[in-house]
C-alpha cells in the first residue's frame, strides 16, 4: 500500500506532539497580531500568545462558530493581506449571507497535499483517470479534488456535477478509473449504469464520496452493485474543503490530516474536551492556514476520535463515521441547508411569514425536498394563475437562496401540524446516520 | 359589482362535502358555481344569496375564503349571443375567467372577471346589456 507522505502520515507520537506545540504557538501568534477578532477574544480571557506554550494549552483558547464568519463577512477574519489571497471560495451562510474563505498560495499547496494523501489512501495514483463530478465553482468540492488529483499526477476529467448521460459516456469512452462525487449522486449514476448494461464496459475501480452523510447500507449497495471500492472523504470550506480527513483501505475511521488540522471532540453543551471513544462535537484548529486560520472551529458534526495507530501504518488521529449534527442544519443532495434560510426566503415573498413545512425524504437513494406553504389572507387569490405564479416564485426564491429546487405545495391554512402554536418546520424522513 | 365567494380547497377527500354542509347549516343558498382544479388544489367560485354571511361562515369553519368583485352580465339566451359579447370586449379586455349564472328567460347570466372591471362594466352597459 502506497502512502503519499510517510514522514507526516506515520509520525511518532512524540514528533507529532512537538509539531503540534510549535504550530499552535505560531498560529496563536499570527492570529493575535493579525486578526482583531481573535486578539479581542484572547484578551477577554486574559491570554496573550506567550500563555500558549504547547498543544495542551489549546483548551484555554476560545472556540469559533459559523456565525463568527458571517459576522466578519467578508474579510475581517483573514490573517493575510488581501493581495496574498490567490483564491476565494464561498458557502451558504445560516441566514442568506454566504461565508467567504480565502487561500494564500501556500494554503492551496497544503490543500493539494492533503487531497493527494487522501487519493493515495484510496489507491489512486499516476495512470488513474479521475472524473471529478463534484460541482466546480465557489463550492470547494470540485476544485479541491481537481488540484489535489493533478498534484498527484492522475489524469483529471473536470466534468463537474450533473449531466448523467455525459458522465456515463466519458466513463466508457475515456476509461475512467476513479470518480469523485456525492454518494447519492453515485447511487443515481449506478442505476443508469445498470439500466444501460454498462457495468462490464467500465474500468471504474474506486469512488471518493463525500459532501453528505451516508449509511453503511448505501455503501454496500454501491460497492456490490458496481464492484468498486468506496472511500469516505471529509471536509468543510471553513477549514479548507475536501481532504481534511478520509478513510484508508481498512475503512476503520477516517484519518485526519493532523499535521495541518488539530482535532478535538467536545461535549456540545459543556464544551469540555471528551476522551477518545466518546461521541461529541468535532472541533478543528487549522494549524498551518495563512489566509483564514481558525481556532477551535465547532463543526457541529458528531463523532468520536481515536489516537491508536492504524494497521495501515498511518499514525494520524482517526474519527468515526458521523453520528449526526448538533444543530438543525440539513444536507440535501449534498447542499447545506439551514431552516433559517428557508424562513428568510419566505419572508422575501410575503412579510406575513406564512406557515410552512419542509419535508425531506429519500426515494431511490435520491433526496426529495418538498415545501408546503399555507395560504394565508395575504397570499390568497381567486385566480389560479396567480397561485401558480406564487408557487413558482417560492421555488425560484428558494433555488436562489439555498441552491436547491423544491417541490412547492400550497395548502389550506391551519392544516400543518402544530405544537405550541407553531408549525413543525422541518420533517426529515431520511435515516442517514 | 357583484360579490363572488372564492375558496381555496386542497384536493383532499371530503373537502367539498364539508363546505357544502357548512353553507347548508349557515342557511346560504348557492346560485351558481365554478370549480377550477389543479393537481394539488381547486379554486371554488360561488355565487350565493348572502355573500358576506357566506364568507364569514366559511372563514369560521376553517376555509380559506374571500370575496371577489365580479360582473354578472345578462345576455340573450339564444345562439350567438356569447360571441357577440366577446366581440364587443374585443382585444382591449382580458377575461380572467367566466362561468354561467342563472338563466332567467329570455336572458342567460354570465359571471365574469375582466382585466379592467370598471371600464368593462361601462362598455357593456353602454351597449345595452344589463350588468350587475
Amino acid at each position: 500500500m502506497v502512502i503519499w507522505n510517510t514522514s507526516k502520515e506515520c509520525m511518532s507520537t512524540e514528533d507529532r506532539r512537538l509539531l503540534h506545540d510549535a504550530r499552535l504557538r505560531k498560529l496563536v501568534d499570527r492570529l493575535y497580531h493579525h486578526v482583531p477578532f481573535y486578539r479581542q477574544l484572547m484578551q477577554e480571557r486574559n491570554l496573550t500568545p506567550v500563555d500558549i506554550s504547547g498543544i495542551s494549552d489549546i483548551v484555554l483558547l476560545p472556540f469559533t462558530v459559523k456565525d463568527d464568519l458571517r459576522d466578519n463577512y467578508p474579510y475581517d477574519l483573514f490573517a493575510a493581506a488581501e493581495t496574498e489571497i490567490v483564491r476565494l471560495h464561498a458557502s451558504s451562510g445560516t441566514t442568506g449571507k454566504p461565508t467567504v474563505v480565502g487561500y494564500t498560495r501556500r494554503d492551496i499547496e497544503v490543500w493539494q497535499e492533503c487531497v493527494a494523501r487522501c487519493l493515495t489512501m484510496a489507491g489512486i495514483g499516476i495512470g488513474d483517470k479521475i472524473q471529478v463530478a463534484y460541482g466546480y465553482g465557489l463550492f470547494t468540492g470540485g476544485l479541491g479534488i481537481h488540484y489535489g488529483a493533478e498534484n498527484l499526477g492522475a489524469t483529471v476529467i473536470p466534468i463537474s456535477a450533473g449531466n448523467t448521460r455525459r458522465q456515463l459516456d466519458f466513463m466508457v469512452d475515456l476509461g475512467t478509473t476513479a470518480i469523485a462525487c456525492t454518494p447519492s449522486y453515485l447511487a443515481h449514476v449506478m442505476e443508469n449504469i445498470i439500466e444501460n448494461n454498462l457495468k462490464d464496459r467500465l474500468k471504474l475501480r474506486v469512488a471518493i464520496c463525500g459532501g453528505e452523510p451516508w449509511t453503511v447500507e448505501l455503501r454496500r449497495k454501491i460497492e456490490d452493485g458496481l464492484g468498486i471500492e468506496l472511500f469516505d472523504i471529509y471536509g468543510l470550506s471553513e477549514i479548507m474543503g475536501p481532504g481534511v480527513a478520509q478513510d484508508c483501505h481498512l475503512h476503520q475511521g477516517s484519518h485526519i490530516m493532523d499535521d495541518h488540522f488539530y482535532a478535538e471532540v467536545v461535549d456540545p453543551d459543556t464544551l469540555e474536551t471528551l476522551p477518545d471513544g466518546e461521541t461529541g462535537e468535532l472541533v478543528l484548529t487549522t494549524l498551518t492556514k495563512e489566509g483564514i486560520p481558525l481556532l477551535r472551529y465547532r463543526t457541529k458534526d458528531l463523532t468520536s476520535i481515536t489516537h491508536e495507530p492504524c494497521a495501515c501504518g498511518r499514525t494520524s488521529a482517526r474519527i468515526s463515521r458521523f453520528k449526526g449534527r448538533s444543530d438543525d442544519m440539513l444536507i440535501i443532495r449534498g447542499v447545506n441547508v439551514f431552516p433559517s434560510q428557508i424562513e428568510a426566503a419566505l419572508f422575501e415573498i410575503s412579510e406575513t411569514r406564512p406557515q410552512y413545512q419542509v419535508v425531506v425524504d429519500r426515494v431511490n437513494d435520491y433526496d426529495t425536498f418538498e415545501i408546503a406553504v399555507e395560504i394565508d389572507a395575504c397570499l390568497f387569490s381567486d385566480e389560479v394563475s396567480t397561485l401558480e405564479n406564487l408557487s413558482r416564485r417560492i421555488s425560484e426564491t428558494l433555488q436562489n437562496t439555498i441552491g436547491l429546487h423544491p417541490t412547492v405545495k400550497l395548502v389550506e391554512p391551519n392544516t400543518l401540524d402544530r405544537s405550541d402554536g407553531k408549525a413543525k418546520r422541518v420533517i426529515d424522513k431520511r435515516r442517514l446516520f | 359589482m357583484a360579490k363572488q365567494l372564492s375558496v381555496f380547497l386542497e384536493n383532499r377527500s371530503g373537502r367539498l362535502r364539508q363546505l357544502a354542509g357548512l353553507l347548508k347549516e349557515a342557511g346560504i343558498n348557492i346560485l351558481s358555481f365554478n370549480l377550477a382544479e389543479t393537481s394539488d388544489y381547486g379554486m371554488l367560485r360561488l355565487m350565493v344569496d348572502e355573500p358576506e354571511q357566506g364568507v364569514a361562515a366559511l372563514a369560521a369553519g376553517g376555509f380559506a375564503a374571500d370575496l371577489t368583485d365580479v360582473l354578472i352580465v345578462h345576455i340573450p339566451a339564444r345562439m350567438g349571443s356569447l360571441s357577440e359579447l366577446l366581440d364587443l370586449l374585443g382585444d382591449t379586455f382580458n377575461i380572467k375567467y367566466m362561468y354561467p349564472y342563472q338563466t332567467q328567460e329570455p336572458n342567460a347570466g354570465m359571471v365574469m372577471k375582466i382585466s379592467d372591471m370598471a371600464a368593462a362594466k361601462q362598455l357593456i352597459k353602454d351597449a345595452g346589456y344589463t350588468v350587475e
